[in-house]
């Protein structure tokens, strides 16, 4: 089978790194799963991560990557497990969540509507390095 | 140029094209009470003008309902925090753009963006030229940082980023003070200075000491707020102390009367030369002076007169004179200009420029005229609210849908012009500064469509280096 590769970002709490890892961990059984947390003190944070006004979070982009022949399969789970069931998990946060990608192009995924995570699975397709 | 964000996250004003924005259905991390988004919404008039809330007392009245409700549905004050975020952030965000059409500082800011926005085409040219040169390199996003190790780049695209990077900075660093006590104040505190105190009065006028504690502590925690409000503090502790004046709206309107004619800058002749000072100096002196002089309580009238006696007994250009000069000035070049038309881009912001300039004299005047209207935070915003300001752009997204329309009143830009301001500008940013480096995220989208899939360009994200 094709060896692939799917690199995209997630616009998420910064405190979600536990999260990440146990997904990660979770779906890198066929494929190689890794991951980058935004460091809020980093040179380039100040441009990277938002606060939320009511809270104060950090909020920022994690990115991840995925290798092997079933890498856009996986990268689909991997977005909603962390996006519609972790982060939708905690209380009152919003439905929409941006998730970018190496080329510049960043898709809103709104968790209400299954349209969306359709187009979503469409995207990673045309992304994917093969 | 960043935004200026009033209480991050609520609104925010984008300096470099006027318009303003309000996210209705996404407040950071959540979702907005959708009550609140519908409460708020209803009583600035978004969705047109609401005959049941013509008159003055049934806005306060309609206005003071949805506080008490919020209050009472949620008593840890989280969702009257919200609403009163939302609506006193309209007012701020609104102020800004208002005060950067009716000052010297605003509209040479503004021309500085027009002087790039009308260079977009070449730079896109220029890109595409790039990339069919190298093999269909992907253009590595953002510019600012990247550009100068493109291989073979041309020049003139490294001095447009380098140019328009430190445009970026200019409201941080224009108007400050050279060394003093004063030394961190630039252009950027007296804007905020002047919309916060807005804000705050609307609250405080509106909802009582109650309304104003509880926005207070939300505008209270951000790091860049409590700069801004260190500077009203302490200019209107002063102020009150001296018992010269009104109370508290009393002291506020005066200091937005003497923000906004340090806004206007002002220049003396030193040994034989003209020499301009600082905004932020010449704010402070401002303040200054009339605290000496005023005697009995002081409104803006007699703030008007002391800052001419000030402006007079200094060598500076008195008030109209600085207006008229800059107009003047401003009218002649902008005619040169007109005669000399290369692309349509500048034909565009030529246009944009003649709209805001013929709109400049005016405004200030009717500011002069009246200038509770203006400097009184509560009469700004129902003078907002009834059209009698210019209309300001103002986009808002509520349930997905974005909306596009003016606040109330003349529209000093066209619609047209506001929209090629707004694209223009989105079209810098996603370039220079990369992806959602600020600006209104549904037009970068539009930019960043038309740039790869109708121009062709191909980009990199920086975001992605390394990994």
């Amino acid at each position: 089978m094709t060896q692939q590769t799917v690199k995209f970002g997630i616009q998420l709490p910064v405190d979600m790194g536990q999260d990440v890892a146990e997904v990660a961990r979770e779906l890198s059984e066929n494929c190689q799963v890794s991951y980058r947390l935004p460091e809020p003190d980093s040179e380039s944070a100040k441009d990277e991560l938002s606060f939320d006004p009511i809270s104060g979070a950090a909020i920022g982009w994690i990115l991840l990557k995925v290798v092997g022949a079933a890498a856009q399969g996986i990268a689909a789970k991997l977005i909603i497990e962390l996006v519609c069931k972790r982060y939708m998990g905690r209380s009152k946060e919003s439905k929409v969540v941006p998730i970018r990608f190496s080329d510049g192009t960043i898709f809103e995924l709104n968790t209400d509507d299954p349209e969306s995570t359709e187009q979503l699975r469409k995207i990673l397709a045309e992304k994917a390095d093969r | 140029m960043n935004a200026l964000y009033g209480s991050d996250g609520f609104a925010k004003a984008l300096t470099d094209s006027l318009a303003i924005y309000i996210d209705f259905d996404r407040l950071g991390l959540e979702s907005t009470p959708a009550a609140v988004s519908q409460a708020v919404q209803r009583l600035l008039g978004l969705h047109g003008p609401d005959e049941t809330l013509r008159s003055e007392s049934r806005f306060n009245e309609a206005a003071r309902d949805y506080f008490e409700h919020f209050k009472k549905i949620d008593p840890s004050d989280r969702t009257v925090g919200i609403f009163l975020a939302y609506l006193s952030c309209f007012f701020h965000e609104a102020r800004h753009s208002h005060d950067l059409m009716s000052t010297i500082v605003g509209q040479r800011i503004l021309r500085q963006y027009f002087v790039h926005y009308k260079n977009v085409p070449k730079l896109q040219r220029k890109l595409k030229d790039w990339q069919s040169r190298n093999a269909s390199q992907p253009i590595p996003l953002p510019l600012s940082m990247h550009a100068p190790s493109m291989n073979g780049i041309d020049q003139d695209v490294l001095e447009f980023v380098s140019k328009y990077t430190e445009l970026d900075s200019l409201l941080d660093k224009a108007g400050v003070v050279g060394s003093g006590v004063y030394s961190w104040v630039g252009v950027k505190h007296l804007l905020e200075a002047s919309a916060v105190l807005v804000q705050l009065e609307v609250v405080y006028d509106l909802f009582g000491g109650e309304a104003y504690e509880i926005l207070w502590k939300l505008i209270h925690g951000g790091p860049n707020a409590r700069t801004y409000t260190w500077l009203i503090n302490g200019v209107a502790e002063d102020l009150l102390l001296t018992g010269k004046f009104a109370g508290r709206h009393g002291a506020g309107s005066v200091m937005n009367y003497l923000l906004w004619v340090a806004l206007q800058g002002n220049a003396r002749t030193v040994e034989g030369k003209e020499v301009e000072v600082s905004a932020g100096a010449l704010y402070f002196a401002l303040i200054e002076h009339v605290l000496r002089n005023g005697s009995g309580t002081i409104d803006v009238a007699e703030a008007h007169q002391h800052a001419a006696s000030f402006l007079a007994e200094w060598g500076f250009h008195d008030l109209n004179s600085v207006l008229d000069g800059f107009h003047q000035r401003a009218s002649q070049r902008l005619e040169r200009s007109l005669t000399n038309i290369t692309v349509a881009t500048d034909h565009l912001f030529n246009v944009v420029e003649t709209q805001l300039l013929d709109s400049f004299l005016p405004f200030c005047h009717s500011i002069l005229a009246d200038p509770e209207a203006y400097f009184s935070g509560r009469r700004y915003a129902t003078s907002l609210i009834s059209g009698e300001l210019p209309g300001i752009p103002i986009y808002f997204k509520a349930n997905g849908e974005v909306f596009q329309s003016f606040t109330p009143g003349e529209k000093p830009i066209s619609r047209e012009s506001a929209e090629n301001m707004i694209a223009f500008s989105s079209m810098i940013r996603l370039l220079v500064n990369g992806r959602r480096s600020a600006g209104l995220p549904f037009v970068e989208d539009t930019c960043f469509e038309a740039l790869t899939a109708d121009a062709g360009l191909v980009f990199s994200d920086r975001l992605f280096e390394g990994f």
